[in-house]
């Protein structure tokens, strides 16, 4: 193969690799990605996300993969287009742009703050601390503690709840701490780390012993929370009764049925059936579910909101839209 | 007040009804008598609707825009008000005939998750709901008289094509101007859909910690988001023009109802207190 030969088999290769990067960022291949996507995420409502989590598969990510790819391309086609034709004046061709260019933004940020972020819930009971520090989370700078000073509930005249409030304390070593309210629609936000009002309940702490007294199994576990015994057994506290001696009402199942059933005061043993063990709830606590999270992604997502918002409205209602009726008339 | 409201729904219910009928009647006869009635039953309608949000405004001492029934009722309104205003403008009530059997029909359905008043459970006291409810209101206001448009040109095509001459063609619109009023409702109503979103992330950030979940309302705003996002490029870079993009515009409205009604009903995730 001689030089020019060469040449012009470089030449081939570079046209083809044009001619496949036009049909790849061809408007029929991004229609098609978007029907695929809309189809998935159809399919994915259908199925519970127990049984199959469409939308973590890899699959749905490359698929969300190639749309971006897609998506930025034809953007920066446009952008192309709008410096070298004289459209640039124009704010319709910007809007068009600002879309394309704040979906690769939205789903950059979603993978940054996936990537860098954390989010985890605890159940936090009334009187006790909760550290948040390095070791368990990325991304923090000096250790902090919450600590959860009290939870109530507020309810209206009519008697539905009007709010779930945990009042939490801030401790910071050498500083001052400070007590701020958190409850549904007001995260506390502290150093970058957002803590959120998401569930309550009663933390109980339930022993299973043998027949001696000797403990066998421990765990803390709340109202409709079980815990699993040996020989396909489980013990579950339905519900806490308060009152002068707080008790709590469990069931016990074997084999996946109702096995024995009944109420025992908090601090005293009860055995659970013929030939078994015991079960003892030691103490009951209200506690706080909270929702701690960190997204260092969020600015960039909200950035792209709101140059999406922006774009369609310039894009969009570049005319007016009555002008055509009033054209008819 | 409760029985007041009911009442006054009832008998928008009823005006939206007759008003569907006199509209079909008016188009099918072509006796300007029946139109007038049609248009007079509109406004009725859209009178003792009006009423019956202010009632429930006062008797919740908040906007009505907690739950399906609360919601519908202003989302009809807005569709009524819509209407009035393209037919007012456009001195063309022939659309009636298609937007107020959607309304009558929505009424309906809307009526059957009727609550109580109550007050606002803790995951909707915040300021986002005014404005994520409001976009709703507009962008599938706006929607609901793309599909009725829609279908109005799918019918007059298919009269064409048949060869009739009769009420639909001397009272619809042409087809070229149906399908731009089409395309301008979805171009209209596109921005709002986004904002719908993106107020539903944010504030879905601040009560559940999360400005997207895949929650069965959030995937299913996106599916309708993109079928509008598909009819949007069809047009522009594929030169997608009536019958086509007329079903296009039917698909999307399909997806809003479904995203609007059928989530709630048959997928419930973190939006159902919405039913």
């Amino acid at each position: 193969m001689n030089e020019q030969d060469v040449i012009v088999q470089q030449t081939t290769y570079r046209k083809r690799f044009f001619q496949v990067l036009h049909i790849v960022t061809s408007m029929k291949v991004a229609m098609a990605l978007l029907m695929l996507l809309a189809g998935a995420a159809m399919i994915g409502t259908v199925i519970s996300p127990q049984r199959y989590d469409i939308y973590h598969s890899i699959g749905f990510r490359l698929l969300l993969t190639l749309i971006c790819g897609s998506t930025f391309i034809c953007s920066m086609k446009q952008l192309a287009a709008l410096c070298l034709s004289n459209k640039w004046r124009h704010l319709a061709p910007w809007g068009t742009f600002a879309v394309h260019t704040a979906i690769v933004l939205i789903v950059l940020g979603a993978l940054y703050g996936n990537v860098y972020g954390f989010s985890e819930e605890i159940n936090l009971p009334v009187g006790k601390d909760y550290e948040i520090n390095q070791e368990k989370y990325r991304g923090i700078g000096e250790p902090f503690t919450l600590h959860l000073e009290n939870f109530e509930t507020q309810y209206y005249a009519d008697g539905t709840v009007s709010d779930w409030i945990s009042h939490i304390r801030i401790e910071h070593s050498g500083q001052n701490g400070f007590t701020q309210e958190v409850k549904v629609n007001h995260p506390l936000i502290y150093q970058g780390v957002s803590i959120y009002q998401s569930s309550f309940g009663m933390a109980i702490q339930t022993q299973y012993l043998d027949a001696a007294g000797k403990v066998l199994q421990e765990a803390s576990l709340s109202e409709g929370r079980g815990m699993v015994l040996e020989g396909d057994m489980m013990i579950l506290p339905v519900r806490y009764v308060g009152g002068l001696t707080p008790q709590i009402m469990y069931i016990v199942y074997k084999g996946g049925r109702e096995y024995d059933w009944g109420a025992a005061p908090l601090g005293s043993s009860r055995f659970i059936g013929p030939q078994m063990g015991m079960v003892k709830f030691i103490e009951a606590q209200p506690f706080s579910g909270l929702l701690i999270k960190r997204d260092p992604g969020i600015p960039l997502v909200w950035f792209g909101f709101l140059l999406l918002a922006f774009g369609f409205f310039a894009s969009l209602y570049k005319k007016q839209f009555w002008r055509v009726i009033k054209k008819d008339r | 007040m409760g029985a007041l409201e009911k009442e006054f729904f009832n008998s928008a219910f009823v005006s939206y009804f007759l008003a569907s009928c006199f509209n079909i009647g008016h188009l099918i006869w072509l006796k300007e008598k029946l139109g007038r009635w049609a248009i007079a039953l509109t406004v009725i309608g859209f009178v003792v609707n009006t009423l019956a949000l202010t009632s429930r405004t006062l008797q919740a001492g908040r906007i009505p825009f907690a739950n399906m029934y609360e919601f519908g009722m202003a989302f009809v309104w807005g569709l009524i008000f819509f209407y009035l205003y393209i037919a007012y403008r456009y001195k063309n009530y022939s659309l009636g005939a298609f937007v107020l059997p959607v309304a009558f029909v929505l009424t309906g359905i809307f009526s059957s998750f009727y609550q109580e008043v109550r007050p606002l459970m803790p995951a909707l006291k915040s300021n986002w709901l005014l404005i994520h409810v409001i976009t709703a209101v507009i962008a599938y206001g706006a929607l609901a008289i793309s599909f009725a448009l829609a279908i109005m040109y799918l019918w007059r095509q298919r009269m064409e094509e048949a060869g009739e001459q009769g009420a639909v063609t001397s009272l619809l619109p042409s087809l070229a101007i149906l399908d731009t009023l089409v395309n301008r409702c979805i171009h209209f109503a596109v921005p709002f859909l986004t904002l719908l979103i993106v107020t539903g992330a944010v504030w879905a950030e601040y009560a559940w910690g999360s400005y997207w979940r895949w929650d069965p309302k959030e995937t299913w705003s996106l599916i309708t988001w993109l079928i509008y996002a598909m009819y949007l490029h069809g047009r522009v870079a594929l030169g997608w023009r009536g019958k086509k993009a007329m079903n296009w515009a039917v698909i999307g409205f399909i997806t809003v109802l479904f995203t609007f009604i059928g989530v709630n009903v048959l997928l419930p995730g973190l939006h159902s207190y919405a039913l």
